[in-house]
Order: structure tokens, then sequence, then C-alpha cells
């Protein structure tokens, strides 16, 4: 994986150094609020509902194990031992000092980790497909392009104050596990004409109070071309987009106001200028970055590559290899899913006991790899066949073992009212109510894969409107409110859930759930999985047995 | 829910991010406990007017006024406030007293 | 308001003329765009050098076949969050190559002045009580920059001329 050269270094430490003197600034009064603002929000510092919090930045969800303890020593030194992996690839800790800030930035840059553009109005922390360099079926390695956006987004002079936050994914799958159509910009790495990787650009995909799947604006880029093309969609965006309403700021309410094919010219007649003033990265540098994401070496010992490996008579570990292990793309190999999503848990949260430990274990079993999803679970990336299951023992163990990856238990859930200034209601609790309820494993594989997404606001951090079943937090008239979407998707076959009827309390949702999930056991086909089902029959059936009079 | 006035001022504090609760000798206390209980607009202006001192003075960022119950002005009147007031409620464990 | 440059306060003689406002001679004068627009080739009378001062949302390729003849150009910002003057700055020095001054006059903050001069801003007219030392101080604190096609020390270039270490 990438590792910084001594300039990489040197632009994290200078931030830390920047950041300090912005701190001693605020706290001395020299920077009023108004205007440190901003300048921490560049740095992923908040002010939440009962501290400072901070997110940082896990660039395209990869970590090494000795990052991994620097997050875990963080999360004890300066916060009350835990944190939470968002849907971002990022981590937050939510009992911040301000006055500790830039210590934590510098204990962050001993690891080549920073939090710099996690938040404010700038292009956020790059995410990629968590299978990324290991995905049987990816086109190249999608961190190659992240990493090279990581760094082109640093610091960008022109894009620092934009009109609104400005995220990007990049996917190399045909199964699209970034949710790279619901980005302001999302990235697939295709195959043009000649078989070679080039990139399709959609552009104006997002959640929020309006939500959009993005069109595709730019099919096959071609892959020397990348840093113009967006230098002039973000120049587009930067001068058009709206900034007298901060509800219609974002890059997808000007692409849906000028019409794609509009936008597209826009950004085209751009493109032809910024394609020809020396934007693009020079190709030795693309192979210098390219390096770092070569493949590790793999053992192909006889017992990894057997069918039959150890401990596949225990029903237990074979669930867990069905819902948490995928092809890997070298022969012996697994990838794993460390569930975060403990029955009655909080989706997303560990501790500094599991972070450690999750990261001893990417150390014994997974060339010492750690991958954060945006779906607020840990993978580790390259495990032997062979040594799986004494992984799932040690797992099982540290209580990281649950067999729930994909399934109904498998919750994306914002922080919710509980820590977040912006929310309406809380998200945890029902998604620990509803974890509660579908307990039993046997019950959730029997359901099979069904994605369940809250949020606490319309913001819609908790991606409810992907969700194939998204629950929205709202305050109606000081009583916490939910409503229920059925229908949508982040993958591949993205769709934005629609909204099913009146909403519910906080227990009527749990109910209306398992409502949900009992009238499409009863109405699937063999083999049929609840995004198929719902997209055959439609919202009809959900409804009529939810709001049936009794 | 008495609909008599009563309200409390609220901020953070600038160095940490504390909740704290304006005083009537103009200080930020962690408890609702010493917190000054505005009865009428006047009062409540004349509090923001110390809150506003304290953002000047660095003390403080975003004060607000919240309602509390006027029988127990330590109960703020909404959920947010109550979850600011004692921590998130999903971790009983990390609650802050009252 | 004072006017700085990279290296602290300068003298401004730049004379701010009003729409109604005669031309004087013998001295350089900022003008509205209106202005320009309005009087045409007799906003150019005389010899002294033309400033015109635009806001954030002007659309700069207007200035395009003018710019030969104009010595500054100072942009506005709506606020200090009003981000299109780095593009604005972008396009003048990049695209159409003004070679003139370029001043930011209004809103704007200490931390962002570092953004502005690479974005090639080169003279700053701020408000009262704008910390000038801050601002000072902050130009220093980068020494490249990863963004190619600018005018600074580039992090990609420097790379493949002379290869460096890494540290951790």
């Amino acid at each position: 994986m990438y590792q910084y050269d001594a300039y990489d270094q040197a632009m994290v430490d200078t931030r830390v150094a920047e950041f300090r003197d912005q701190v001693a600034r605020r706290l001395s009064g020299a920077l009023s609020e108004e205007h440190f603002r901003p300048l921490r929000l560049l740095n992923g510092l908040y002010l939440q509902l009962h501290a400072y919090m901070l997110r940082v930045a896990i660039p395209y969800g990869t970590l090494t194990s000795r990052q991994m303890r620097t997050l875990a020593d963080i999360a004890e030194k300066y916060d009350r031992g835990y944190g939470h992996f968002t849907t971002r690839q990022n981590i937050q800790y939510n009992w911040i000092k301000l006055e500790q800030a830039p210590d934590i930035l510098a204990d962050l840059a001993a690891v080549q980790m920073h939090a710099i553009q996690t938040s404010g109005n700038v292009i956020r922390n790059v995410t990629a497909d968590h299978f990324a360099g290991v995905a049987k079926d990816e086109v190249e390695d999608p961190r190659i392009a992240a990493e090279i956006i990581r760094q082109w987004s640093t610091f960008h002079p022109e894009f620092s104050f934009l009109p609104r936050k400005f995220k990007i994914a990049v996917t190399a799958d045909t199964k699209d596990r970034a949710a790279v159509k619901f980005h302001d910009i999302g990235i697939a790495i295709v195959k043009d004409a000649k078989g070679a990787p080039a990139y399709d650009v959609y552009v104006g995909g997002g959640m929020g109070r309006t939500p959009f799947v993005a069109p595709l604006i730019k099919s096959k880029l071609p892959k020397t071309e990348l840093l113009s093309y967006l230098d002039a969609t973000l120049r587009v965006y930067n001068r058009y987009g709206r900034r007298d309403n901060i509800y219609k700021a974002r890059i997808k309410i000007l692409v849906d106001a000028l019409g794609p094919e509009e936008f597209a010219r826009q950004v085209e007649d751009e493109w032809q200028l910024t394609r020809q003033e020396h934007i693009n990265l020079p190709p030795e540098e693309e192979a210098r970055i390219r390096a770092f994401f070569a493949p590790p070496a793999y053992t192909t010992e006889a017992a990894d590559l057997a069918a039959n490996m150890p401990g596949t008579n225990d029903p237990a570990f074979r669930a867990w290899l069905s819902t948490n292990t995928h092809a890997h793309k070298a022969a012996g190999y697994s990838i794993v899913t460390i569930s975060l999503k403990p029955i009655g848990g909080i989706p997303g949260d560990a501790s500094t006991a599991e972070m450690n430990r999750v990261a001893d274990l990417a150390d014994t079993y997974s060339l010492g790899e750690i991958r954060v999803t945006h779906e607020q679970n840990l993978i580790l990336p390259h495990v032997r066949r062979s040594q799986l299951h004494a992984l799932w023992t040690e797992l099982k163990t540290a209580g990281l073992a649950v067999a729930n990856a994909g399934l109904v238990t498998d919750i994306i859930a914002c922080p919710g009212l509980d820590y977040c200034a912006l929310a309406n209601a809380r998200s945890i609790p029902i998604a620990q109510r509803i974890s509660e309820r579908f307990a039993d494993l046997d019950r959730q594989h029997s359901v099979g894969e069904l994605k369940i997404k809250i949020s606490g606001c319309i913001n819609a951090c908790g991606h409810h409107h992907a969700g194939h079943i998204g629950i929205l937090g709202v305050d109606r008239k000081g009583e916490e409110f939910y409503q229920i979407l059925l229908g949508g998707s982040g993958a591949e076959d993205a769709s934005i859930g629609t909204i099913l009827g009146p909403g519910f309390s906080a227990d009527g949702v749990v109910d209306a759930v398992e409502t949900i999930v009992n009238t499409y056991v009863d109405l699937r086909q063999p083999g049929e999985p609840f995004l198929a089902a719902v997209r055959r029959v439609g919202n009809g059936p959900f409804k009529e047995r939810l709001y049936a009079r009794v | 829910m008495s609909k008599e006035f009563a309200k409390i001022i609220t901020a953070n504090r600038l160095q940490d991010g504390a909740v704290v609760f304006l005083t009537s000798e103009g200080a930020w206390a962690e408890s609702t406990q010493a917190a000054a209980v505005a009865r009428t607009p006047d009062d409540e202006t004349r509090l923001l007017t110390l809150a506003a001192a304290s953002v000047k003075a660095c003390r403080v960022v975003d004060p607000n006024a919240i309602d509390v119950s006027a029988l127990n002005t330590r109960e703020p009147a909404r959920l947010r406030e109550r979850i600011r007031q004692v921590g998130p409620t999903v971790r009983p464990d990390l609650a802050r007293a009252i | 308001m004072p006017v700085f440059d990279a290296s602290g306060l300068v003298d401004d003689h730049w004379i701010v003329l009003g729409d109604a406002d005669p031309l004087p001679a013998g001295a350089p004068v900022l003008l509205t765009w209106e202005r320009i627009a309005r009087d045409g080739e007799a906003a150019f009378a005389g010899r002294d050098p033309r400033g015109v001062a635009i806001s954030s949302d002007f659309d700069v390729a207007k200035l395009l076949p003018l710019l030969p003849r104009i010595g500054l150009v100072v942009v506005k910002p709506a606020n200090f969050k009003d981000g299109r003057v780095f593009s604005v700055g972008r396009l003048l020095r990049q695209r159409y190559g003004f070679n003139g001054d370029l001043r930011i006059q209004g809103e704007f903050i200490p931390d962002q002045v570092p953004f502005l001069v690479r974005c090639g801003y080169s003279s700053f007219e701020a408000a009262p009580g704008f910390d000038l030392d801050a601002a000072l101080r902050l130009l220093k604190v980068f020494a490249f920059n990863y963004q190619t096609g600018l005018a600074d020390k580039n992090i990609f270039a420097l790379r493949h001329n002379q290869p460096a270490a890494g540290r951790a």
C-alpha cells in the first residue's frame, strides 16, 4: 500500500503546525468562531452535542495494523476508549478537546494519517471499493486513482471554498461496493474499446433532502486525463454552483438544473482548455504511485488451495463463511469481513481493545492490512483459506465473529441525536432494537441479503435513501418519528427508496420492519432476494400488511 | 409540561467543548444545578447578554436559551437538550451527573 | 484600507473613480466594469494605467480583449467563503495570461492568503482588523504543493527531479 515520501510527510507535518497556530489564535481571541469554524472543519473538527468531534480520514479505506493501533491509542489517550467507523471510510472520536486536537493530528501524522478535508466545503476524503486490489473481477486497483485524487485534492487552492462539500468515490468492479452513483463524482474504472482501463465519470449523485442517482457525464475518459477533467468539473461547479441556499448548493442541484447534457457540455468545453494547461499527472508519477499497490507476495501452499478446509463440519463456522468471507483474486485466499454489528450493539463503534485486537489479527492472518467499509465494518483482505477457521476462532473469542455481513442485522446507522448536533431523532437505538428483534441467526440467514439503513435527519449520513429498507428519523412536535422507505440500493443497480406511508413511533418502527420482512418471506419466489422481490411487486403488498386496519 | 416561562442558558466551553450552563454570576457550570433560570423574557435577554460577553472573552461558543420544566428547572423540555445534559442514551456508562 | 503584498504593506497609488467622476490626467485610475462597459474606448482616454473592479461572479472572459491595457484587476468576494475568487484568479493568470496586479478587496481571512497567492493574487486590500502578521506568516508555511499547472513548487515534479527519501 501507499507509503508517504518526505514530501507527503512534510505536508501533513506542516498541516499540524498550521492547525496548532490556528487553535492558538482561536483560544487567544485573534480568530473569531465565525472565521475559525471553516478552518477547524478543514481539519475534521466539529462541535457536536457533547464535545468536539474529530473525523479522521482513512483514505480509500486502507489501514495498516500499525495505523489501527494508533487509532486505538487515540481513543484511549484523548477520548473515552472508543471510536465510530462512519459511512465514508472515516473514524470519528466523540469526546475531543479543542486544545488537544493538534496533538492528535501530530500522532496521526507520525503514522502517515491525517484529518485533512474530512469536513467543510472541500473535496472530502476519497473513498473506494473496500475490496480494492483483492476483488476477483476488478479492472484495476481503484486505489491508484484514489491516491492520485487524494494528493491532487489536498489543499487545492482553487477548490477549498466550494459552494458545499464534495465527495468522490472510485470503484473498478462490475459490483459497486463504493456507492459511486451517490457521490458528487463517482468514478467507475472500465475497459475501453481496446481493453485498456478508462474512467466512466458519474456526476451529481447524492442523498440529503434531494436524492439523485448520478448520471454518466463522461464515458471512458482516458486515464491520463483524470486530473484535467476533475479540475474542469470542479471549476464549473465552483463558478456556477449555487451559493445563496445551503440546501441547493451541492453539485447535484447544478447538474439537475442544467440537465446532464448541458452540464456535460460545459465541463467538456472547460476540459478542452484545462487539458492543455499542464494539469494532468506526469506519467512517471502515475507509475510511482501504481507501484505501491502491487499485490503482496501470496503463498501458494497446497493446504490453501485445497477445496476442503479445516472446520467446515461446524455449522456456526459454515454460517460465518457464507456471509463474512468473499472470493479473493489470489488462489488459496479469502477476504474476511469483521462485523462491527454485534446483536444489540452500536453500528460501527469499536473499542480500543477491539481495534488493537483487529490489528493483532491483521498481523497474524492478513499481511498486516485492514480495510474499513462504508457499511461500517472492517475487512481483513488477505486471509489464507487454511487459516480461516483459526481466525474465526480468535474472532469469536473477541466477540467479533458475528455471521451477519449483508444480513438484516448488518445495519448502517448514523450517530443520530445521541451525538449529532444536526439530528432530529435517534438512529442507534432503532438499529439496536431491530438487531435484537432479528437476533436469531438462522432466521437472519433464511431471510438473506437485506440492507437496512437509518438516518437521524434529512442529511442522510445513514444512507436511508439507498437502503433496501430505509429509515428516516424526524421530529414530529417534539416526538421522534420514523418514516420507512423501500427499494433503495447503493450498489451498481443504484436506486432511491420510496416512502411507504405514514411514519411510526420508535417502538412501532421495529414492528413495522418485522412486518415488512415477514411479508417478503411470504411472497418471495425461490431464491429471490429482498430487493428483487420489492422491485417485482412494488410497495403495494407491504403497504397493505403494514397499514391494514385491524 | 407547564407552559410557564422557564429557560436556562447553555453553551459549549471553547477549550474542550463540554456542555455548560450559565449561572447567575455569569460563570459556567457543568451541571444544571447551578444554572440561572430566566422566568421572564427580560431575564432571558439579560442572561443572553452575559453569555455574549463570555463568547467575546473566548470562554464558550454557541450560547442558547433552552426551555426547561417550570416545576423542575433541571429538566430540559426537548429530548435534544436532555441528551446534551446527560450524554448519549446508548452509552449509559458515560452518563453525566445532572 | 491598507493594501499589502507578499512582502508587507505597500503604497497604493490607484485612484478609485465613481462611475460619474471625470477622468483625471496623470494618475492611474480604478474603474468599475460597469463604467468600462458603458464608456468603451473613452474609458481608456489618455495614457494612464487603468484598473478594473469586478465581483467574484463576473465572467472574466469579457476582460480578455482589454487585458493588455489593464494594470490592475480588483476582485470583490461576496463574503469570506466566496470561493469563486480563486477560479477568477487562476483563469486570469493561467488561461488569459494577465500579468498586471491582481488584487482581492474586502472579506477574506489571513488563512486564505496562501491559496489566493497560489491562484495568482498579488495584492490584498483587507477590512479593518485584518491580522496582517498572521497572513504574512502563513505565506511561508507550505514549501511546496501537490497541484500541477500552478506557478508554485510542485511535488509531482520535484519527486522526479530530486528523489526524496521517506520518513516513518
